[in-house]
Order: structure tokens, then C-alpha cells, then sequence
């Protein structure tokens, strides 16, 4: 161990700084972003800084220590050219977000290829699940003969398996030039209704596609679907926010994830226009007034679609939705269960880690009990056996502490998966800080006996005291401007910092001579004199 | 002293890491305490590897501000980065570490009869 006698001076004098000047050339050199650059630059300071102090230890004055770090980092140039290169953005993270577009677009193009399958010819027995979990009056209908017919007879033969009254608009129809004896160029003898109705529309190409069904209670109509979409022509507004990352809905429940939204709302706003112009593309493209067709309208506010089209069009566009919310609810519901996986297992760690934590304070406890044999009742001080302690407690100290590092970076990884996913289900282990702490403040200090140890004098009380009041009540003095190292752990915080110092400053200045609350724990190191008058 | 191939150093600093959070110079020093001085992982290529390894998400990092002087106490401290294993971190440790015992196992087949004087021989 090495003896400090007389400590050396800061290592920053006000004159310009040799570690600066050798960073400011560093910097540079290298050849990536700016903000990087001064982060490299901080980290390479606390390393020479940190070596430095090392070397000034050891005995070497300031101009060899600082010579030998910076020999140590090598060939500036070559350290330069290797930081740089090491910053370099790998390139796979494009690449992932390339796939992870594609795939989105893939999903979403699939799902509308998907729900928009054409159902034009039977406008009322829409293609949304409800409709087609209801018997239809048009579907469950009686078998049609279609052989030798005319529209007419086939609508007569039409009427008679259906139970309700069916009202055919001829005189709409003819001024399409569509007749009751217009024929039918089909054959076929038994099929239901609803197939029949789809080959005929089908089938008669000229004016099929033309002809409607619209499904009433107590009626069923047979004519132009112009006519009935004018008839149901509605204004809706459709909520696509959840389909534009605000958050998700199981369709089922109502149960939602309150993600929150990808980025600003320009770019929610831009995905409601995305989903518009999916609408747009898959529901009865040729009836958007914005793709020239002279029906359906529709615009954009927030995350809101506001829609003025006929009945057939809206049924298409709620079941395009449903199904689109539906699949990203189960995409959705997927993260959400990795997450509260995830959770329960930083759970479990933290527990873990808190009872390796106990066990360690349970040792760190009997060490400190063991403390008082050093003390011998001559009133000397048995040094080696106090150093071996000394060193001992400070080890488990620095395991405990590193314990409750990694809990704290385990809880906030946790609060952050909580807060992103929203699920209610807050975990109490992780909620549970420990009340048991380091439990009184205490001052360790080199004497000139110890140098390098850290004998220790405790403090029994709680309450807060301050450094110099601790070091008078026994029997410590000012003392001449020598540096000490005083290292201060506030409870609860899992890492203490370390201020240079002098004993003067502490009995002196408020900065220096700081508070020790309860559950503090501070250790002052450094060579400082016993004041006359004790003992 | 040896020299740390690249493959080796990611070992060492991993496991170095594995036990506690640390920072640069703390690395360096517990490299060389912990091989009694046989291994030395010079700033040159510690600081690009760490760098590479917080791009690679194989550790977390945190900044901490470390005061050395307090004569004047309105200057700002250094800065001190910090390097934390993630889970990511400890996934790669365990595949270097069975990579690790593979090697060692198949150069034990080697080294093994060698060392009882029947490799050269035979």
C-alpha cells in the first residue's frame, strides 16, 4: 500500500489543461456526429482524469503520470480512426425497418384483398359477419328453376319461395330497357335464391350488375341499385384511431392497450388517410366521387373518416374496419402478453436479488458487530484486524450496492412496460422498496497509524449531522489543507459520489461540509491529525 | 502479457460487466487485476469495443456526474459513462462462454495424449 503523506494538487490547474489539449486534438479527428464526438470526449476525459489520480498515488508527479496515460491511449490518429469506425450506424437497423414497412403494407393489403370481397349484386346481405350470421330472408329461400325464363317469370318463380311481400320496380327498370319478358339466357333446375339472384345479375351482363335486393322488414324490393343507393344515402363517421397507433381495441371486450400514438399527430392524420384511401380502393372503387364515380364522399379529421355514401358502401366499409381493428387487436394482444411475461419475470428477479440482499446485510451486520474488537481495552486500535474488516464491509458494501443498481434498472425497465402496454396488472414485489437500509450514518477515515486503511468510528444516532460535527465530537481538528476523499451514499440511491476535498474546506465551507441523514452512508479518505486534546 | 483478440476481449469485458455495472477505466483495471496482469485491453480497443457493443444493444449505458474538487463548487464535474449488461448482453456472454468450452474441449482431445506423450508418436 502506498502511503499518502502529502497528497498531490488537483489535477486541473486554471492554466490551459494538457488532458484538454490532448482531447481537443482527439476530437478532431474523428469523423462522426457532434453530439458523439463530446461523448466520446467525456468518457475519454474520465478515463485519463481517472488514471491519472491512479498514477499520482502511485508516486509519480503530474507531468510523468500525465505523459504515461496518454501514452498508454496510444497513437492519437489510430485511436481516432478506430472510435470513428466504431460508430458507424450498423446497417441492419435500416434494413429492419425496411421489412417491418413491407410487412405492415403486406398485412393491410392482405386483409383487404381479404374482406372486400364483391357482393354487389346482393346489396342487403352485406358481407359484415352479423348479416350473414342472420337467416336472410333471400337466402333461405326456396329453391329457383332458371331454364327457358324470362326476368319476369324468374322474379315470379322469385316471389314464390320467399315469405314476404316482393315489390319489383319495373317501371325504373324499363327505362333501362329491362323488361319482364326480357329472357334469361340461363339454365340451371334447382338452386336457392340468393345464388339464383347472383347468376342472373351475372349472367345477363348487360343490365344485371344493375339490378339490386334491398331487404326491408315486411318487404322485400327488387330494382336498380341507383335507385337504392340514392334511397340510403347516409352520412357516418368511422373512429380509425385505433387502427393509427392512438390505441387498441379488442373488438370483443373493449378492452384496450393505451399504446401510444407512432409519433405526431401529422403523421396519425396521415394515416387516417392511409386507411381512407384503402376504403377508397376495396369498397366499390368506382363509386368515390374521388375516383370518379358520383356517389360516395368522404374527409379527414384527426383520426375521424367522415362519409356520405349508401347504405351498401357503409356496410362494406364497417366490416373493412372491424376486420382490420380485429387483426391488429390480435398482433396487438401478442406484445401484450410478451410484455406482462416479461414483467413477471423482472418481478421475480428483483425478488431474487432482494433476498441475496438480505443475506448480505445479514454479513455486513455481523461484521460490523465484530468491528468492536479491533478496540482494545487499552484504548489502542488493532489495525490489521480493523483493516481486514474494514476491507471485508466495504466489499459487501459494494455488492449490495450493486444489487440495488441493478434492481433500480430492473424497476424502471419494468415501470416502462407498464407504461407503454398500460396493463393494470402493476406487480406488488417490484412496487415494494426495501425499508431496511444501511442503518446508521457513519465516518470511516485514514488515521496516520492506518494510512491506507479505514478505521471507523460509528454514529450511533439517526438525525442528521453534519461532517465536521461528527469528526469535533471526536476529538478531530481542522487540521492543515490536505485533500480527502469524501464518498456520500444518500439512502436509497444506489450509488455514492465522491467529491475531492480538504479538512479545512470541511470545517470551513458549507459545500464541503455536508449532511449525513439517517440510512446515509459516507466514508471520508485521506490523512488527516488527531487534534491534541484527545485522550 | 497478453494481448486480447477482439473475440476474447468481448469475452472478458462481458463477463467482466456480468458481475456489476462499471465504467471504462474500472473495466481496464479489473481486465488486469482479475489475469494478475496477463491480460491487457489497452483504451484503444476497449473504448471502440464498448461503443460497438452499446450499438449491438449488448449493454445499457447511463451517464453519472463525478465532482473531483469541491474548492470550487459551481464547476461541473466529469462525466462518467457507465456500462450495464442488458439481457441481450447476457444471451451473447452465454453464447461465448459455450463457445468457449466447446473449443476447449475439442483442443483437450489434442492436448490431452500430447501431454502424456503419446501425440507425438503416434
Amino acid at each position: 500500500m502506498t502511503r499518502v503523506s502529502k497528497p498531490a494538487d488537483p489535477v486541473r490547474p486554471s492554466t490551459p489543461d494538457p488532458v484538454d489539449a490532448w482531447l481537443d486534438v482527439l476530437v478532431a479527428m474523428l469523423a462522426i456526429p457532434k453530439p458523439d464526438r463530446q461523448r466520446v470526449r467525456d468518457e475519454l476525459e474520465d478515463h485519463l482524469r481517472s488514471r491519472i489520480d491512479d498514477l499520482l498515488i502511485h508516486g509519480l508527479t503530474e507531468p510523468q503520470a500525465l505523459q504515461k496515460a496518454v501514452a498508454e491511449l496510444g497513437e492519437t490518429a489510430d485511436l481516432a480512426r478506430q472510435l470513428s469506425h466504431a460508430h458507424k450506424p450498423p446497417r441492419t437497423r435500416r434494413y429492419a425497418m425496411h421489412a417491418l414497412l413491407i410487412a405492415l403494407t403486406g398485412t393491410v393489403v392482405a386483409l383487404g384483398v381479404n374482406t372486400m370481397r364483391p357482393h354487389a349484386s346482393l346489396p342487403a346481405a352485406s358481407a359484415s359477419p352479423q348479416a350473414s350470421e342472420q337467416a336472410s330472408a333471400v337466402s333461405s329461400a326456396a329453391l329457383v328453376k332458371l331454364r327457358d325464363q324470362t326476368l319476369g317469370s324468374f322474379f315470379e318463380s322469385f316471389k314464390a319461395g320467399i315469405d314476404r311481400p316482393v315489390l319489383v320496380h319495373w317501371g325504373r327498370m324499363q327505362d333501362l330497357g329491362i323488361a319482364a319478358d326480357t329472357p334469361l339466357e340461363l339454365e340451371i333446375d334447382a338452386v336457392s335464391a340468393d345464388v339464383a339472384f347472383d347468376l342472373v345479375a351475372e349472367g345477363t351482363a348487360d343490365f344485371g350488375d344493375q339490378i339490386a335486393i334491398l331487404e326491408r322488414p315486411g318487404l322485400i324490393e327488387i330494382g336498380l341499385r341507383s335507385q337504392f343507393d340514392r334511397r340510403t344515402m347516409e352520412r357516418r363517421t368511422y373512429d380509425v384511431a385505433p387502427l393509427v397507433g392512438y390505441r387498441s381495441a379488442n373488438p370483443d371486450s373493449g378492452e384496450t392497450s393505451r399504446r401510444p400514438p407512432f409519433g405526431n399527430t401529422a403523421t396519425v392524420s396521415e394515416g387516417a388517410r392511409g386507411i381512407a384511401m384503402l376504403l377508397e380502393n376495396h369498397a366499390s372503387p368506382n363509386d368515390w366521387v374521388t375516383r370518379g364515380g358520383d356517389l360516395a364522399r368522404y374527409s379527414i379529421m384527426g383520426t375521424t373518416i367522415i362519409v356520405t355514401a349508401p347504405e351498401r358502401i357503409h356496410q362494406e366499409i364497417a366490416s373493412m374496419i372491424e376486420e382490420l381493428v380485429r387483426k391488429q387487436w390480435e398482433v396487438e394482444r401478442a406484445g401484450l402478453e410478451a410484455a406482462q411475461h416479461r414483467a413477471r419475470e423482472i418481478a421475480d428477479t428483483v425478488r431474487e436479488l432482494e433476498a441475496h440482499y438480505q443475506s448480505l446485510f445479514e454479513e455486513w451486520s455481523s461484521l460490523l458487530r465484530s468491528r468492536g474488537e479491533a478496540f482494545l481495552d487499552t484504548g489502542e486500535v488493532d489495525t490489521d484486524r480493523l483493516e481486514i474488516i474494514e476491507f471485508q464491509r466495504r466489499d459487501l458494501a459494494d455488492r449490495m450496492q450493486s444489487i440495488r443498481l441493478r434492481q433500480s434498472v430492473l424497476r424502471s425497465t419494468h415501470d416502462n412496460l407498464v407504461r407503454e402496454w398500460g396493463f393494470a396488472a402493476a406487480l406488488e414485489a417490484t412496487r415494494s422498496r426495501p425499508t431496511q437500509e444501511v442503518p446508521a450514518a457513519e465516518v470511516f477515515y485514514f488515521t496516520e497509524e492506518v494510512s491506507n486503511a479505514r478505521a471507523a468510528v460509528i454514529i450511533p444516532q439517526g438525525g442528521t449531522v453534519r461532517i465536521s460535527q461528527v469528526l469535533a465530537d471526536h476529538g478531530y481538528s481542522p487540521g492543515p489543507d490536505e485533500t480527502v476523499f469524501v464518498y456520500h451514499r444518500k439512502a436509497g440511491e444506489p450509488r455514492e459520489k465522491f467529491y475531492r476535498t480538504t479538512v479545512k474546506a470541511i470545517f470551513s465551507s458549507p459545500d464541503a461540509d455536508r449532511n449525513i441523514g439517517p440510512g446515509d452512508s459516507i466514508s471520508v479518505s485521506g490523512v488527516f491529525r488527531r487534534a491534541p486534546e484527545r485522550r | 502479457m497478453l494481448t486480447l483478440k477482439p473475440d476474447h476481449s468481448e469475452l472478458v469485458v462481458l463477463a467482466v460487466l456480468a458481475e456489476a455495472p462499471s465504467y471504462g477505466y474500472a473495466i481496464s483495471k479489473a481486465v488486469a487485476a482479475r489475469s494478475e496482469g496477463h491480460f491487457r485491453l489497452g483504451p484503444s480497443s476497449l473504448y471502440p469495443m464498448l461503443t460497438k457493443l452499446e450499438k449491438q444493444g449488448l449493454v445499457d449505458t447511463d451517464w453519472e456526474e463525478v465532482k473531483a474538487d469541491t474548492a470550487d463548487p459551481d464547476a461541473e464535474g466529469r462525466k462518467r459513462k457507465w456500462y450495464r449488461l442488458s439481457a441481450k448482453g447476457q444471451k451473447r456472454l452465454a453464447q461465448h462462454i459455450e463457445a468457449y468450452h466447446r473449443a476447449r474441449s475439442i483442443l483437450d482431445t489434442f492436448v490431452a495424449p500430447a501431454a502424456e506423450g503419446r501425440g507425438a508418436t503416434q
